[in-house]
């Protein structure tokens, strides 16, 4: 009696997997079966999609964060010497190219500007992308380069406390 | 077909196979968390990067975060980064008891958890490798990783063959969907139908391994690379139930990932891609002989009488 209730409970599995590699939601969560399915999902992985550098290669993003301090503008790029950890960073940075989140993330960015330099008033959240020309116009010499692709001005509420030291400290800022 | 056959003659090939994930996974997921500890707070902590009001739109709400032990963190008087650094060294330590193979699915649950816990509160910066890491902790504790390479093996615990041979067809059957999936969405796209694919992978600025500008005067060879990749991804699907091309199989797909690892500096999520399909596939039933100095060398771990197997059939003596 085992031998099916695991060949069956395998078999609902991989639906589930092939319904999260699809996009797709089995049952809607609005229902107790479909809430305890999301749940499944989530914790067991299922509910992933496997969309690797598909349907194209995204473009690389990158944050600058210009921060007016003292009178005059300090520029800090966050950045992490490990390989992996850099690569946390560049998912991060990526998730920009969703426009739902943009002005979320960037806020993020400047939260932590404002915690990082005490007396900041205003910071600028510069997003910039990494274009790289198509191979025929590479030979006709195109280059790639880094372009700014937004800009997102923030300012300290007037009635906000006292800056809080963030808990991992944003490299020197340069002016 | 082989998937109808899942009572295999042998069991043993296939513990030792799901063993290796076990271990193989604990390795990986302590590098790569040390690698990252020190970071970790920039990423997880309610003060980082992204902050958890952004963070938490990103992952199910029912997956637990470190938000949630807040409660604990003023009972216990710790910081937040003291809480972060707990939660890893819990999640470090139950990595190697599982790697060890002490009491290993209890510690593949805690440290399931633990992973989740980490990638939800840091979902923002979570990418394939932490989403494969969190599936493979899932079957190291769901699958019979624990039937070899254990500390606490006992001589009577019994190999059974069908669960074995289930678990295997389990990972074969979720790596063909994820592969099928991958395959049809690059295919979907134009990039990877005349090579563009690939020279914007190689030309990001992260790749440092080499100059690959040359590429755009062989586009040709970019293009073969791109319908490589994608038909490899989507043959994968039915191949992986055909036994007798599980090596030339195995040999590609490692392949493919070697070259995401050494090009993209991809390392955990190659590492893992590679466990995987080295538990589903690998056939461990046949004993190496290595030789060196004249000596022959047989390895074999403390499990049977039976040799341990390596999918390398080398039996070179070197006088």
């Amino acid at each position: 009696m085992k031998r099916p209730l695991w060949i069956a409970a395998a078999l609902v599995h991989l639906t589930l997997v092939g319904f999260g590699a699809a996009g797709k939601v089995p049952i809607s969560e609005q229902t107790l079966l479909g809430r305890m399915v999301e749940i499944y999902r989530a914790y067991s992985g299922a509910g992933n999609g496997y969309g690797f550098f598909a349907p194209g290669v995204a473009a690389e993003r990158r944050v600058l964060l210009h921060v007016f301090s003292g009178g005059r503008w300090l520029e800090i790029a966050e950045s992490f010497d490990g390989t992996e950890s850099s690569h946390r960073l560049l998912t991060t940075t990526g998730l920009f190219a969703q426009e739902q989140l943009r002005q979320s993330l960037a806020a993020s960015w400047a939260a932590r500007a404002f915690g990082a330099v005490a007396d900041s008033s205003v910071v600028l959240v510069e997003v910039e992308v990494y274009l790289i020309p198509p191979m025929d116009e590479f030979l006709r010499g195109e280059r790639p380069r880094w372009i700014t692709e937004s800009v997102f001005p923030f300012t300290r509420a007037a009635e906000s406390g006292p800056a809080q030291e963030p808990d991992h400290g944003l490299p020197p800022a340069r002016s | 077909m082989d998937f109808l056959r899942l009572v295999p003659e042998d069991p043993a090939p296939g513990a030792r196979a799901l063993a290796g994930l076990r271990v193989g996974t604990a390795c990986l997921l302590i590098l790569q968390a040390v690698s990252t500890a020190r970071d970790l707070p920039a990423f997880v902590g309610s003060r980082g990067i992204v902050q958890s009001p952004v963070r938490d739109v990103l992952v199910h709400d029912s997956v637990p975060r470190l938000a949630w032990l807040g409660d604990l963190e003023r009972a216990l008087g710790l910081s937040e980064t003291q809480l972060v650094f707990a939660a890893l060294g819990c999640y470090l330590l139950s990595l190697a008891l599982m790697g060890l193979g002490w009491k290993a699915r209890s510690m593949a649950l805690v440290a399931w958890v633990l992973n989740l816990t980490l990638k939800a509160s840091g979902a923002s910066s979570a990418y394939g490798a932490h989403e494969f890491a969190s599936i493979a902790l899932f079957y190291c504790m769901v699958l019979p990783t624990d039937r070899t390479f254990a500390l606490d093996v006992r001589p009577g615990r019994g190999e059974a063959g069908l669960s074995i041979a289930l678990a295997r067809w389990l990972l074969r059957g979720h790596l063909a969907i994820v592969y099928l999936s991958s395959g049809l969405a690059k295919a979907s796209g134009d990039q990877w139908q005349d090579g563009e694919a690939v020279w914007r992978v190689v030309m990001r600025p992260d790749v440092s391994i080499a100059d690959f500008s040359w590429l755009a005067s062989a586009s040709w060879l970019a293009a073969v690379m791109s319908v490589s990749v994608v038909g490899l991804e989507i043959a994968y699907a039915g191949l992986v139930w055909w036994r007798p091309a599980h090596p030339a199989l195995l040999t590609a797909i490692t392949a493919l990932h070697l070259g995401i690892a050494l090009t993209l500096n991809l390392w955990f999520f190659s590492g893992l891609m590679i466990l995987l399909n080295w538990a589903a596939l690998a056939d461990l039933s046949r004993p190496v002989q290595l030789g060196f100095r004249g000596r022959r060398l047989l390895l074999s771990p403390p499990i049977s009488t039976s040799a341990v197997a390596l999918p390398f059939s080398t039996s070179k003596v070197i006088p």
